[in-house]
């Protein structure tokens, strides 16, 4: 396993939920902060996005910049220090009880050849969920003013940017929505169980009182879960589809 | 607010000492082609003092997006950002002891008690500086702004156009002296020039620094300087200088002399016209056609009348008028 880059009192204990907007990022981070051992906060850190112009600096190809002055262990290392502060700070200002961080930042799909070196021992979950419900929640958004088309490419986007780097990281796993709204007593009991989380009746229950919610809604559809694409007018279904027909298929959303 | 008009934290005065380079730091702020390299090969001399090798760009790629970062979204019902984390304490002392790391490795590698530091980029984030690094020194190094703007036009290497040179140079004094930092220094190249080892006597109070007989080699590292052509440049750069930077020439003492009404309406379009201003840059254009029509009619009207009165043998009306020709 691979051990974070300095002694880290967060060692082991950061999860980093991964996916575009509107995939189910914020409840799967509630369901997970069900658990007592994890804290989590309805809010995007940017912590790994906000490291990103140095990583690039890092990398200059004319010899200038702070690679002439740190090691590559030495830059994780100051990388990490710089998170541990943030998440610690964190624990402090809200009086988190839980010795895990469950941490969820959507451009952070997109960073994680930087994630891997600040947080090699981090668990990172994705949820993947179909494109063609992210996009139409994405347009039903206040932020989302772009086309269907370009707010599935987003979703696009996102997944083959994880599975891309996905080799970087020693601790990894897939959930879908579907599956998770399904089931989610079962599904979160097996990623408490990946995790090495110890799962008790308490937080099944949690588990189960929590997974009904409405989370992190602009009040858009009148109902929750997987499906909504097919209200979306016949035209707009075959733009999605132009769109992102191979992500879609590789993802196992044929229907 | 939008983000950007909502003020980031500064580092706590208590939280200075948490820094291994607490009050060790001096940022050289400066346009490119100033001279600032020089100034920096010259403080490296100095004993106890290492000039970090190259740019470390950190602040203008770096920070500026982790200040980016801070909060998002801050006029909506959602923010976003560290600022939802952290306390605005924890994250300036998190960010400056982060940014501590490179400038702490030239520290270290040489056992030095001073890092003196120049990226050309820093000018512009100096209200950055301010906040990372309040305990810090900055030497705000400047040279005649149409001199650094010819240069930067010039040339084949990294070649920016006349504007692009001109308002880089103004956008920088300014930036600079408006960062707020409670040790900002001022140095003019011309004034270095005049007189390195004075300059050098001064560079080193400035670091608190006893040069001792390093002084030869701070003076001779600032002698290049001194080789500088006297006579300003006239051409595009420095008009468009002139144009949008006339308070900045007045500020750092830099006369502007006298420049014909045509030159100084031809920068004056200019600067319109890369600005976008299409309509401005248009009457300008008018104005410096009229301006030549003026002064044709004018010169005619001059030598007609003079040989008017000369064919009808009367005095001559026009001697000393513009335009007039001296008699054959």
């Amino acid at each position: 396993m691979s051990s974070p880059p300095i002694d880290s009192p967060l060692a082991d204990r950061v999860i980093f939920v991964l996916a575009t907007n509107r995939s189910g990022t914020t409840w799967l981070v509630k369901l997970l902060d069900a658990h007592p051992d994890i804290a989590g906060l309805d809010a995007e850190s940017m912590v790994i996005s906000g490291l990103w112009d140095f990583w690039t600096n890092y990398h200059r190809f004319d010899g200038t910049g702070i690679s002439a002055y740190l090691a590559p262990d030495e830059f994780a290392a100051a990388a990490r220090l710089f998170c541990d502060r943030i998440i610690t700070s964190a624990f402090k200002r809200h009086n988190l009880s839980a010795s895990w961080y469950v941490e969820k930042s959507p451009p952070h799909s997109h960073l994680l050849p930087l994630a891997a070196v600040t947080h090699p021992d981090a668990w990172y979950i994705e949820i993947v969920r179909d494109g063609r419900d992210v996009a139409k929640s994405i347009s039903e958004a206040p932020f989302g003013d772009e086309t269907l088309a370009s707010t599935a490419q987003q979703w696009a986007k996102a997944v083959q940017d994880i599975r891309q780097e996905s080799w970087r990281l020693d601790r990894y796993r897939t959930i879908r929505y579907e599956e998770l709204f399904a089931d989610p007593v079962g599904q979160m009991a097996d990623l408490f169980e990946w995790l090495g989380l110890e799962v008790g009746d308490e937080v099944a229950k949690a588990v189960a009182d929590f997974a009904g919610k409405e989370v992190s809604t602009y009040k858009t559809s009148t109902r929750i879960g997987p499906g909504k694409w097919r209200d979306l007018p016949p035209a707009d279904i075959r733009d999605i589809q132009f769109a992102i027909d191979d992500v879609l298929a590789e993802n196992g959303y044929t229907d | 607010m939008a983000d950007d008009e909502i003020p980031r934290p500064y580092l706590d005065p208590e939280d200075v000492q948490a820094s291994a380079l607490a009050h060790r730091v001096l940022f050289l702020l400066a346009t490119p082609r100033t001279g600032a390299e020089q100034i920096l090969r010259a403080l490296g001399c100095l004993p106890g003092v290492v000039a970090a090798p190259v740019p470390t760009h950190m602040f203008e790629y770096g920070m500026r997006r982790m200040f980016d970062k801070w909060v998002i979204g801050g006029d909506t019902n959602r923010p976003q950002g560290m600022a939802l984390l952290a306390s605005d304490r924890d994250w300036a002392l998190a960010t400056r002891l982060f940014a501590d790391a490179p400038l702490a490795a030239a520290v270290q590698a040489t056992d030095a008690d001073v890092v003196v530091e120049y990226s050309a980029s820093h000018a512009a984030a100096s209200e950055m500086i301010a906040h990372v690094y309040p305990d810090a020194s900055l030497l705000h190094v400047v040279a005649d702004g149409r001199r650094v703007a010819t240069r930067m036009s010039a040339g084949l290497a990294d070649r920016v156009s006349a504007f692009a040179a001109a308002q880089r140079w103004c956008d920088d004094q300014r930036a600079a002296l408006d960062c707020g930092h409670p040790a900002l220094n001022v140095v003019r190249v011309e004034d270095i020039a005049a007189d390195p080892k004075v300059a050098a006597a001064e560079l080193a109070a400035l670091l608190d620094v006893d040069p001792g007989v390093a002084i030869d080699d701070v003076t001779r590292q600032l002698e290049p300087l001194a080789r500088v052509a006297s006579d300003l440049p006239t051409g595009r750069a420095a008009g468009l200088v002139e144009a949008m930077g006339a308070d900045l020439l007045d500020h750092f003492a830099y006369p502007i002399g006298e420049r014909s009404v045509a030159a100084m309406t031809a920068a004056k379009v200019d600067v319109a016209a890369n600005r976008g201003w299409e309509k401005t840059a248009d009457l300008g254009r008018r104005l410096r056609f009229a301006a030549q029509t003026y002064r044709h009619h004018r010169r005619r009207l001059t030598l007609e009348l003079a040989q008017r009165a000369e064919g009808e043998g009367l005095p001559d009306l026009t001697p000393n008028l513009p335009g007039r020709r001296a008699p054959r």
